[in-house]
Order: C-alpha cells, then structure tokens, then sequence
C-alpha cells in the first residue's frame, strides 16, 4: 500500500517537473532576477561622447555589413543581408549604395528636391519630389515609399536622441576587441529592444557594431550591424547626391498599394 | 489481495497517462508551434518572407506610428499626426477657456471673449496656411504621373517563372509585358522592382 503511494506521488512529482515548472519558466521572458534598471554613469559618457562626435559630423561617409531575422510562416528563423554604403551631407543629402546577398543592387539618393531609387542592373530608376532634412527624407521613405533604410538611426540629425529614446537600463559589459579596434561593449534596454553596441575607444568614438533584439516580436528576431568603415572626410562630387539616367533607363513608378487619395478642398 | 491487484493496475494506469503527457509535451516543444520544414512548403522552395519587424534595423517600433517622435518633421504622415494632435489640442484648450469663462462671468466678461475670438482667429488662420501648406505638398506628390494604385505585384523571380512566353512592347516610354492575356510593366515596391499588373497599353 505504501510502496504504491510513494511509486504514485513520485510519478506525480516527476510528472510537475517535467510539464508545469518548465513551461512557466518560458512564459517568463525576463527572469526579474536579471533585470537591470540603471544606466550606469560610465555607459551614459561613453554614449554621450559617440552620439555627440557623430552628430557634429558635416559629412560621413560608412560602409557596413548587416544582417537581420525573419521568422517564416513555417516557424523557421533565416537570415537576409545586405552591403550598405551609405554616404552623409548634413543637413539635406544623403547616398545609399546596397548590394543585398540575393544579388539584387541599387541606391537611393536625396539632394534636398527629390528623392530618386535606382537600379542599374534592371535600369531602371523611380523618383518623387521632398524637400526636407535627412529626417524627414528617411521618415519619408520609410512611411510613404515603404522603403526604410536600414541602420537610419545613425544617419539622423541626432542620434542620441533617438538611440536613447525610452532607454530603461545601460550596462557596461566589457572592453572588446573587434577586427583588431579597442571596443567598450555596452548593453542597453527599453521596452521595446534589447539593443548592444561596441563602440571604438579613441579620438574616433565610433560604433563597430551593434546587435537589436526585438524582444517583443515573435521568435525574437534580431538584427546586427558590422560598421567596417568610417570616413569623416568622404570625397563628394557633383554626381554624389544626384542621378544621371541613362538613355536606357526607364522610369518606372512606385506602386503603392491602398493609397488615399485626398480630393479638392479636403481637409487634410 | 484483490486490493493489492486494484492498486497495481491503478498504478499503472496513472504511469501510462504521465508518460503519455511527458511524450506530449516533448513533441510540443520541439515542435515550436509551427511546421518544422521550411520554406513554408511552397513550390519551387523560395517563397521565403524577406521582411519582418527586424528588417528595419532601428531602435524605434517598427509600427511605431508616424509623429510619435520629438523634433519638428515634416514628412507628410508626420504632418498629418501632428496636425490631428493639434486640432484635439485645440479642442481640448477650446474646452478649458469655455469652462474657465463659465467659473469668471462676471470678471471682464467682455475682455476674454474678445480674447477668445482673437486667440480662435489667430489659430484659424493658422491652421489655414499649414492645412494650405500641406495640401499642395500632397497634392504635387498625389499628381505626379509616375504614381498610382496596383492591386497585383510580382516579384522578379515569380514574374520569370510565369509559364507563357513574354511579349515586350514600349509605348510612351514604357515597357509593358504581356503574358497570355494579362499585361505587366515594372515599379518598384518595398525599395523592390516589381512586376504589376496593369491594363494593356494604347493600341494594344
């Protein structure tokens, strides 16, 4: 009687083990225990001094490597990547220059009138008209074109302000070394992403690379920047911020899928 | 005896339906609540979604809507939010100056609607330069020929894997494809060209 009793609770236990505890340690995506509500002095310096060194930039011009995660229908996480070059003239051009890994190249340029999209391995190019600073072109791509660009928050007017945004903890995690330059590794946290950057120790306190979470999505996919290489006194030509059409190119438009069109005399 | 024989079997039951639930709940999670093949099991193996909530590569929400930033933009979307934030904001301060003139009728009674009238003036016009602003912006981007509804894209690759032979015709400077009955010519969406489908040009 006794012996079954045991066997039965023992089975039980074995049972909670191995079904409930787990389970309702999955559900819990952040173990309070792990939770970091401080942004660390030290953190906030090293952050302040990049974001402001970046945002006194005139120009610059910086090549990275991206990749991010996309959860398919089939539950299955691939990655998709892409080269980026991207080049800066405050207040109101920029150049993006892309080389995606599935072949497909192209560039977005901006001279403060319009904002054209080309490809030159289809010859093809479209455009629309914007007046406005980087900020607003790039909100522009973005939210009317559906074309955001990658890695924009570096590009911004005022990147601390954005990297920042909503920021709920700061910790330094170590100094690191990345492709032979002296990094301070920093981790930081809103409620949105868990989002890590190394940025090089120097005169030049500029990021190498950065790691978003987007901890809230589904799968939690992540994106990851490899800055290979910055320049603040890029060469800019006339050519730079404008496009050239070919006599073979064609203009094509943007299709854009349910657009609201506002008749005469509607209020906005 | 025939108690012990009771007991066994019962304990041999509650065994089998623990086991049964431990297999369970490790197929489950192995599982991860999709399909374990990829590719979503579509023809050809490539139909992957190439876009999701990281592709974005910022710190913001990807569906953060438009204005919720600080700063002064002046994108379109933005300027719409904005504009809808400050006519609540107006209609909230409307409110307040009513209930405030409501609790002070008797001091300067006529001072303040003269005020009120002014300030509602000063802001009608306001509002009339920036919606007037504004609506030309639009309407410059909402004209431009080289913008227009599609209801059917194709990608390069689903495009060349039509089965039928593709006619190119140019007219008017466009190039337009056909294939079977149906014409397509290209635009780009998502920063992608694509392949749209479209009514057959002039002449054609």
């Amino acid at each position: 009687m006794s012996a079954v009793s045991r066997s039965c609770f023992l089975l039980l236990v074995m049972f909670l083990v191995l079904t409930g505890v787990p389970r309702a340690n999955a559900a819990d995506p952040a173990p309070t225990g792990q939770k970091a509500e401080v942004i660390e002095e030290e953190v906030l310096e090293i952050f302040t001094r990049f974001t402001d060194y970046l945002a006194k930039l005139k120009e610059f011009r910086v090549t990275a490597e991206f990749g991010f995660d996309v959860l398919q229908e089939s539950g299955q996480m691939i990655e998709f990547g892409s080269h980026q070059n991207v080049t800066i003239q405050r207040p109101n051009h920029f150049r993006v220059d892309f080389a995606r890994r599935d072949g497909v190249n192209g560039s977005v340029v901006y001279d403060g009138k319009e904002v054209v999209l080309f490809n030159p391995d289809e010859a093809v190019y479209a455009k629309a008209p914007f007046k406005g600073e980087i900020d607003d072109a790039l909100d522009f791509l973005s939210e009317e074109l559906h074309r955001p660009i990658p890695l924009r928050d570096f590009f911004e007017s005022n990147p601390g302000d954005v990297l920042t945004d909503k920021i709920e903890s700061g910790i330094y995690v170590e100094e690191s070394t990345l492709a032979g330059v002296l990094c301070d590794h920093l981790a930081m946290r809103n409620d949105r992403v868990d989002f890590q950057i190394w940025i090089a120790q120097g005169d030049e306190p500029l990021p190498r690379r950065i790691i978003i979470t987007y901890k809230n999505e589904e799968g939690q996919p992540q994106f990851w920047g490899q800055f290979m290489k910055w320049e603040t006194s890029p060469k800019i030509n006339d050519g730079t911020f404008t496009y050239t059409p070919s006599e073979k190119s064609e203009r094509i438009p943007f299709a854009v899928v349910d657009v609201e069109m506002p008749s005469k005399g509607d209020q906005p | 005896m025939m108690n012990r024989k009771w007991q066994l079997v019962i304990a041999g039951c509650a065994c089998l339906v623990a086991l049964l639930f431990i297999v369970a709940e490790v197929e489950a999670r192995r599982g991860g609540g999709g399909g374990g093949r990829g590719g979503g099991g579509r023809g050809g193996g490539k139909s992957f979604s190439r876009s999701g909530p990281a592709s974005g590569g910022s710190v913001r929400s990807h569906q953060a809507p438009s204005g919720q930033r600080g700063g002064n933009r002046s994108s379109l979307s933005n300027n719409r939010a904005s504009m809808q934030n400050n006519r609540s904001d107006r209609q909230g301060d409307m409110q307040n100056n009513r209930s405030d003139r409501r609790g002070d009728m008797q001091d300067n009674r006529s001072d303040r609607l003269d005020d009120v009238q002014d300030a509602r003036k000063e802001r009608r016009e306001d509002w009339q330069d920036y919606a007037d602003d504004v609506r030309d912006d639009r309407r410059d981007w909402y004209d431009d020929r080289h913008r227009y509804r599609v209801g059917v894209s194709l990608t390069y690759v689903t495009f060349r894997s039509l089965s039928c032979t593709t006619t190119t015709v140019h007219v008017n400077g466009v190039t337009y494809y056909r294939c079977d009955n149906d014409w397509y010519s290209r635009a780009y969406s998502g920063g992608n060209v694509t392949y749209v489908v479209v009514k057959a040009p002039a002449g054609y």
